[in-house]
């Protein structure tokens, strides 16, 4: 059954041999996925795709077990994706939800899948939506995916739904709080489960409260009450489900909208007769891309990729071990300390880290950690503990020292140069850390940019952004933990930069240890595939939002630039006035190709 | 640890029988070896777990008896054969005395485990007789 | 090689006085008969009552087991029986319905109805001897019922009759999944409960850790949840249903599971008497000493029973017994060597019961009350699985109590581990169990022993009878019957229906139709499992 044809009839008939095979050959890119993303393209279907999420013990299955027996009952028929975590060890997964839909089996009109998440890198959204497109295709009217609700599976998964149901048990009160940002924030319709017990109502007044707390959009989410096991409350759960369809028909514009982000670029070509080919008649191409929030354009071209090696840096070490200021011998004696009004003690410690004022400043409050006992640390082999600690120090640092600086807004922003060609005066590791009312135009022009985007669109920038860019695929590096990097369609750097974004975190002091500890793993990680492709240096910088800023137009994020030096003896590249004078930066590569080696490079060594 | 990579199956207890921590020790012994265990539990006709076996693509079927009531699993053998799973190899476990064991085996069923086997040579079982999909990921 | 507990204590190889410390003899053991009751209820001990030495039984048809009953009476069971009920009647579902009928009368008495308890008791005295009907919750109240209406029948006075056919709700977590939702298995567990004690009527309910530890469940979890339910269910009774506790206090009794860990065992019971006093002393106020014994019924672990060398298991059951009678016990049934083949054989059941003969007239050990007490071992091991039982408990009491806990999945979650865990250890080696990864023998070398056949035919003839049998019953009582169930079933939790299902039950309605009927009356369908519909109409 290789040819698209066989599959196309046979999953139009509904063969559900077919079906299952079908959505085994996306799930798992067997030889018969081309085929079979053939014969869908070619009869797409029109489900409608209901997300169904919560934190376990609030019944979902039960919920959904319901929800199917409602829409039948309204003649529609229904399939139901069942997502389950693998575990991280063995890769393996129990997949139990069918139990609690045992009801219809057997019923023809219905189809229930399971699907283990089966680990990272945003694969997990792109499965479900192949898996839904085979259902959607089998015209099944109603597609429902169930996520676990637990880790950023949900989040994910979310993008593929039209509707988004959020079920909370009862008694949840506090628990509120602790659902991740990302879930609480998509929600179309708040279920409230298990209604018959007592502190249902008071959930119900901790997600009113909650959501009266959002700008006002086209939707408003409902918050419902429902007895799943007596089907109590779920025709009026699937009314509303119906009402949603319509509005967002109405082109309302739902809350999730990930096609407004738009990926423009100009194709350039220049035409000449090329000495290198004989002086024949060639085109060179080259591409102007913009940037999708501010529309600044950025070029892609030259595309010179020399063949890089690490090389080999001890001698750059050892030669400047000697007078090396952050090393523990010297640390205490050669750098400054803070007045003890400021920070008790002058200096403040983290496991090897140690922050204490720049001898240089850059602003009022502009401090240096010095990050590691060891004087040099390569690229591939970042201690991720190493980046963890620093980040808590400054984290801390920033929240304290906010407080000494007027003005409207304060920022603490903090800067990695990893080796001397990336501008770091130092070989010892070290962060700079500045806390200001003056960002710098290119933050502050990003921050006004997303202020509009959020007045607009009613999402953060951010959240759409990483939405997109998961549905695109190309340029997604990795994601754990709640942590994503990709590479930003219109680069900042020459070399091939990479982003990541902090869900639902505005600054670093929003951030728990937990979180700082998952960004470092992610850090360390990507810095060791940049160093196996022949990078030997990186500028990151952390730009948040304003301290106490909750407008929610702004995720903090990381920009990860590699740096090198064009040629050992220049210390500048001819370049530099396109971004000094037109304020126009250039990359070398693109960004899916820079992105596609780096992944790479992760799996191989994963 | 993960030689089970791929693989797909269902565990279940078949009829009325509602003893459960059999399979459910089974189930993880399996996730723990890497396999995606279709879990469903109890209540479970020959048609139910049929159909599961259909929409899941199953490669084997795991069946856990605590009875010794063997008309089920004959039914569910012939319905198997009947909707065209009968490459879908279906594994009893539990308490089967020794001359049921011979006949379940000549009724259709694949391989029977007994109390007492071992987690590798079950996990072992399920490796060597069900194709591992072809696939990329 | 492990040397622990099963609740992960590291034994060690000598204990001394300085293991039992301020022990206090009368503070921590009292004598037997005086609180706190870790050696035992009676200062004669088996002197004065001797344990029930029972066999369960339940194959086949309900004169099948009657003859069973009978020919055990012959082995020596004299002073109550036990009969415990096929998975078809455990959910309440008759033998005819579509699902049912494949197994019928399988692992059990297919005691769906009146009539098939009728069979089951024919020529068999109603007084005399302890009646004890278990398997499942869910048939509590019909079995209660099918007591009374024969009893009347027979012109019994009920006061003579005493035994057991009530079961707590728990199970339909704890390893044995029920068809019955909880809620209405423990409404209806509590309207059984409420009758017999109103009513004075000398039949208990049994708290079942069993199933709990033959799924894998460790002596301190074990011991945890026998509290934890204890103390629930007779706080409903007294909260709820208003009852005087000292009165509730002589409705329940445990059943225990008692493995091949001998001295550990023993601890465990020891240990259960001392909890149960301090609760109902402390915990519930009781005024009466009776209200501060509980009684306790040994099932020898049938988990135990390997399906590798069946005949070790005589050793292995023997063991258990004596530790099941040293503990102190009022009953025990055990289980049998073919327990992982099939149903008992005759052998296997006479084996069984002799063994209890054995352990009863001829080692001694029932000459003397708790005969190990001052064993520095034992004290030490009583007081070591007792504290551990309790920060298991206090964690069911921070989550508000058994009914939370399990709907938190907390006691279902403890469960799937220890399972794991004792999987692990044998297929690891950690723990030896011989004939099964210790000194194994090939299959050629078995012994065989003579197995209890069951045919798919006798399912079929069971589900026919009464198929036919249905037909010919008072259609027009039963159904006004039910209609009056219907009704007292719609007026929510506090109607006790025990007496609209005796009614029901007097004129033969079946165990489907009653609890069918009920589950109408309350939104659900009437049946569980999806397949038939209410035959009767109803207003």
């Amino acid at each position: 059954m290789n040819a698209p044809g066989g599959w196309a009839e046979r999953i139009g008939v509904r063969d559900r041999r077919t079906i299952a095979r079908a959505i085994s050959a996306v799930e798992n890119e067997t030889a018969d996925a081309p085929a079979v993303r053939a014969a869908l393209a070619a009869a797409p279907g029109h489900a409608r795709v209901i997300g169904i999420t919560g934190p376990p013990g609030a019944g979902k299955s039960t919920l959904v077990n319901a929800i199917i027996r409602e829409y039948l009952a309204r003649g529609s028929r229904v399939a139901v994706v069942a997502v389950d975590p693998s575990s991280p060890i063995s890769g393996g997964a129990v997949l139990g939800d069918r139990l609690r839909m045992a009801d219809h089996q057997t019923d023809e009109r219905v189809f229930i899948r399971s699907l283990a998440s089966r680990g990272h890198l945003g694969g997990l959204s792109r499965t479900t939506r192949a898996v839904v497109e085979v259902l959607s295709s089998a015209r099944f009217d109603v597609v429902i995916v169930e996520t676990v609700g637990a880790g950023q599976s949900e989040v994910e998964v979310a993008g593929v739904a039209d509707a988004r149901v959020v079920v909370c048990p009862p008694g949840l009160g506090d628990e509120v709080q602790a659902l991740k940002a990302g879930v609480l924030e998509i929600a179309d319709v708040f279920v409230v489960n298990k209604a018959d017990t007592p502190f249902a109502s008071r959930t119900v007044s901790e997600l009113l409260g909650m959501l009266a707390l959002r700008k006002p959009a086209a939707w408003t989410p409902p918050v419902l009450c429902t007895v799943a096991t007596t089907g109590e409350g779920v025709a009026a759960l699937v009314d509303v489900l119906e009402a949603h369809a319509k509005t967002v028909a109405d082109g309302a514009g739902g809350i999730w909208a990930p096609a407004n982000i738009e990926f423009r670029a100009t194709k350039k070509r220049s035409q000449i007769h090329d000495p290198r080919k004989g002086f024949e008649l060639c085109e060179i191409e080259s591409e102007v891309r913009e940037d999708p929030l501010t529309g600044e354009t950025a070029r892609i071209c030259h595309f010179a990729l020399p063949a890089r090696q690490l090389p080999e840096l001890a001698w750059l070490a050892e030669s400047t071990r000697a007078g090396c200021p952050f090393c523990p011998e010297r640390v205490e004696a050669i750098t400054p300390r803070y007045p003890d009004a400021f920070v008790a003690g002058g200096r403040l410690r983290r496991g090897e880290a140690v922050l204490f004022p720049n001898l240089f400043p850059y602003d009022d409050v502009s401090a240096i950690v010095a990050m590691s006992r060891e004087h040099f640390v390569p690229m591939h082999a970042l201690p991720p503990d190493m980046i963890a600690d620093s980040l808590k120090l400054a984290r801390d640092f920033i929240r304290d020292a906010a407080r000494s600086v007027k003005g409207r807004e304060v920022f603490g922003i903090v800067t990695w140069n990893y080796m001397p060609p990336s501008g770091a005066s130092q070989v010892h590791p070290h962060m700079q850390v500045i806390v200001t009312d003056t960002p710098g135009n290119a933050l502050r022009r990003e921050l006004a940019a997303e202020s509009r985007f959020l007045e607009r669109r009613g999402v953060a920038y951010p959240r759409a952004l990483l939405e997109a860019e998961r549905s695109a695929g190309q340029r997604l590096i990795l994601e754990e933990d709640g942590i994503a990097w990709w590479a930003p369609y219109c680069p900042v750097g020459m070399l091939g930069d990479a982003q990541a974004v902090f869900a639902g975190r505005a600054t670093l002091g929003a951030c728990s240890d937990a979180e700082l500890e998952a960004f470092a793993r992610t850090l360390a990680r990507m810095a060791a595939a940049y160093a196996r492709l022949g990078q030997w240096s990186f500028n990151l910088t952390l730009l948040p939002e304003a301290e106490g800023g909750a407008c929610g137009r702004h995720w903090l994020t990381a920009r990860l630039l590699p740096r090198f030096y064009l040629h050992p003896h220049l210390h500048n590249s001819d370049v530099a006035y396109l971004q000094l004078l037109l304020g126009e930066k250039f990359g070398m590569l693109t960004p899916e190709a820079h992105a596609a080696a780096l992944r790479a490079q992760l799996q191989r060594h994963s | 640890m993960s030689a089970g990579k791929g693989i797909k199956v269902i565990v279940s207890m078949i009829g009325l029988d509602g003893h459960t921590t059999g399979g459910e020790v089974v189930s993880m012994i399996l996730r723990d070896a890497g396999i995606e265990v279709v879990y469903l539990g109890v209540n479970q006709t020959p048609e139910m777990i049929v159909e599961a076996a259909i929409q899941e693509d199953v490669d084997a079927i795991g069946i856990s008896s605590h009875a010794s009531n063997y008309s089920l699993i004959d039914e569910l053998i012939a319905l198997l054969r009947r909707k065209g799973l009968q490459d879908v190899p279906v594994i009893c476990g539990g308490n089967i005395p020794r001359h049921d064991i011979r006949t379940l085996k000549e009724k259709g069923v694949a391989e029977v485990f007994t109390p007492g086997s071992s987690s590798a040579s079950i996990v072992n079982y399920i490796v060597a007789n069900t194709g591992v999909r072809l696939g990329v990921a | 090689m492990k040397r622990e507990t099963d609740y992960g204590y590291a034994i060690k190889p000598v204990y001394t006085p300085k293991d039992i410390e301020g022990f206090d003899y009368h503070t921590h053991l009292g004598d037997p008969g005086s609180y706190p009751y870790a050696r035992g209820y009676h200062a004669n001990g088996y002197r004065s009552r001797m344990w029930t030495q029972r066999m369960t039984a339940g194959l086949g048809s309900s004169s099948d087991a009657n003859k069973t009953l009978k020919k055990y009476r012959e082995m020596g069971q004299r002073g109550g029986m036990q009969v415990i009920h096929d998975r078809v009647s455990c959910s309440n579902i008759d033998s005819d319905h579509p699902l049912g009928r494949k197994e019928a009368g399988i692992l059990g008495w297919p005691g769906s109805s009146l009539l098939e308890f009728e069979e089951l008791m024919d020529g068999i005295p109603l007084t005399g001897q302890s009646i004890t009907v278990l398997g499942s919750c869910a048939p509590s109240s019909l079995r209660l019922a099918y007591l009374i209406a024969l009893a009347e029948k027979r012109g019994d006075d009920l006061s003579q009759i005493h035994g057991s056919v009530m079961e707590s709700p728990f199970e339909n977590y704890l390893g044995q999944t029920d068809v019955q939702p909880f809620d209405l298995n423990l409404k209806l567990f509590l309207d059984a409960a409420e009758y017999v004690i109103r009513n004075k009527i000398r039949i208990r309910a049994a708290i079942i850790s069993q199933h709990f530890q033959e799924s894998g469940g460790n002596n301190a979890q074990a011991l945890a949840l026998e509290m934890a339910m204890l103390k629930e269910m007779c706080g409903l009774l007294v909260n709820d249903r208003g009852l005087d506790f000292d009165d509730v206090a002589n409705l329940p009794y445990e059943l225990v599971t008692v493995g091949s860990r001998f001295f550990e065992e023993i601890a465990k019971m020891r240990a259960l008497r001392r909890m149960w006093a301090k609760l109902a002393r402390e915990h519930f106020k009781a005024k009466k000493e009776k209200s501060c014994q509980l009684l306790i019924a040994v099932h020898t672990s049938g988990r135990t029973m390997t399906y590798q060398q069946p005949l070790n298991n005589i050793a292995r059951c023997a063991i258990q017994t004596l530790a099941g009678a040293i503990g102190g016990c009022t009953a025990l049934d055990n289980a049998t060597l073919d327990n992982a083949h099939a149903e008992p054989s005759s052998l296997a059941a006479r084996m069984s019961l002799n063994t209890q003969h054995i352990v009863a007239a001829e080692t001694g050990v029932t000459d003397v009350v708790d005969p190990l007490a001052g064993s520095y071992f034992v004290e030490f091991l009583t007081n070591k699985v007792e504290e551990e039982a309790y920060k298991i408990l206090h964690e069911i009491e921070a989550m508000g109590g058994m009914i939370a806990a399990l709907r938190k999945g907390y006691v279902q979650q403890i469960l799937k581990e220890e399972a794991s865990k004792k999987f692990r250890e044998v297929d690891s080696n950690e723990r030896l169990v011989v004939g099964v990864n210790h000194l194994v023998i090939p299959p050629e070398e078995e012994f065989e022993i003579p197995i209890q056949q069951v045919h798919a035919g006798d399912c079929e003839s069971i589900a026919r009878r009464m198929e036919e049998w249905k037909k010919t019953r008072d259609l027009p009582s039963i159904e006004s019957r039910l209609n009056r169930l219907y009704a007292d079933a719609k007026q929510g939790d506090r109607s006790n229906l025990m007496p609209s299902i005796i009614d029901a039950v007097k004129v033969y309605a079946t165990a489907g139709e009653v609890m069918g009927v009920i589950r109408k009356a309350r939104g659900l369908g009437y049946d569980p499992l999806n397949v038939i519909e209410c035959p009767f109409a109803l207003q």
